[in-house]
C-alpha cells in the first residue's frame, strides 16, 4: 500500500487543470491581439487531456489489472482552434487590410469563463482528494501511537 | 504476518481492510483526476468477495467448507487480488467520460472514513495490548 501513487495521480490532475487554466488566461489576455509570432491574429488554444497509466513502485513487469486501471492525467497537446478570426471594421487600425477590416481572434468571453469555472471545480475536487489522502496517511501513522 | 499469540485475527483482518481501502482510494483518486479526460471510464473494486474470503483464515472467524471444490481457508489471505470493474455511472456526457463527480466524491469520503475507522480500531487494539503489558508491572 503506497499513498504516493494516490498523491501522484491527484497532483497530475492538479497540474493538468492548472495548465488548462493558463491556456484559458492566455486566450482571454489575447482577446484583441492582432499580431502573433506565427503571423496574423492570435489563435485560440485549447488543451487535450489524456489518461496515462500511473507509475507504480513495482515497475512494468509486475503490472496487474489494478495497476493498469490507475490512470494519471496528462496534457498531451495544446491545439489551436480552427475557427476563423472575426473581421472588424476599423480603418484606423495599423493592421487593417485595404478594405479597412481588422482580423481579431474569435474568442467568446462566456465560453472562456465557463471553462475557467470547470477547471476551478475540477482543481478543487482534486485538492479534496489530496486532503483525504493526507488524513488517511496521518491516521495510519497514528497506529500504535 | 504477525503471530497469533499477540495479534488476533481481528488485527490481521483490519490490516486487510486498510489495504483494501487504500487501494480503493487510489482508484477513486484516479477517477477524480480524469474527470475531464475524454473517453475515460470510471472504475471501482469489489469489497465483499475479497475480504469475505480472507475472513476464512482465522480461528474466531471461520469459513465453513461445504464443498470439495471450495478453496481451503487461509490460502487467499496473503495476497488479496482486487477485481476492477467499470462503474457504470449515470453520467451522460458528450465526451464519453463516465465519471460522476458527486458519486466519486461521496465514495471517496466514505472510503476514507472507513479507512480512518479501521486505523482507529487497530490503534485501540494495540493500546489494549500495551495496557495489558504495562499493568502487570
Amino acid at each position: 500500500m503506497d499513498f504516493l501513487t494516490a498523491l501522484q495521480i491527484s497532483s497530475s490532475a492538479l497540474s493538468a487543470q492548472r495548465l488548462r487554466m493558463d491556456v484559458i488566461s492566455s486566450n482571454l489576455a489575447n482577446i484583441s491581439t492582432t499580431r502573433s509570432p506565427e503571423g496574423g491574429p492570435y489563435r485560440r488554444r485549447e488543451v487535450v487531456f489524456a489518461s496515462q497509466p500511473a507509475d507504480t513502485s513495482f515497475g512494468e513487469t509486475l503490472k496487474t489489472a489494478m495497476d493498469n486501471s490507475l490512470q494519471t492525467v496528462e496534457v498531451t497537446d495544446v491545439i489551436i482552434d480552427s475557427r476563423p478570426p472575426k473581421m472588424i471594421y476599423d480603418p484606423g487600425h495599423p493592421d487593417a487590410n485595404t478594405s479597412g477590416y481588422v482580423a481579431v481572434p474569435d474568442i467568446n468571453v462566456m465560453e472562456e469563463m465557463v471553462n475557467i469555472l470547470s477547471a476551478t471545480r475540477s482543481y478543487e475536487a482534486n485538492v479534496a482528494v489530496v486532503n483525504a489522502t493526507k488524513s488517511m496517511v496521518t491516521k495510519a501513522l497514528e497506529i500504535g501511537r | 504476518m504477525p503471530s497469533d499469540a499477540l495479534f488476533s485475527t481481528t488485527v490481521i483482518m483490519l490490516e486487510k481492510l486498510l489495504d483494501y481501502h487504500s487501494e480503493r482510494h487510489k482508484l477513486l483518486a484516479a477517477n477524480v483526476a480524469n474527470i475531464d479526460t475524454p473517453g475515460y471510464k470510471g472504475c471501482d473494486i469489489n469489497f465483499p468477495d475479497e475480504l469475505a474470503r480472507a475472513a476464512g483464515t482465522g480461528k474466531t472467524l471461520p469459513l465453513v467448507k461445504t464443498s470439495e471444490g471450495h478453496f481451503p481457508p487461509g490460502t487467499l489471505l496473503k495476497d488479496t487480488r482486487y477485481s476492477v470493474f467499470e462503474s457504470n455511472g449515470t453520467a451522460h456526457r458528450l465526451d464519453g467520460n463516465t465519471v460522476d463527480l458527486d458519486k466519486e466524491m461521496s465514495k471517496l469520503a466514505e472510503n476514507s472514513l472507513y479507512y480512518n475507522t479501521a486505523a482507529q480500531v487497530i490503534s485501540k487494539k494495540l493500546q489494549g495490548l500495551r495496557t495489558a503489558i504495562s499493568e502487570v508491572r
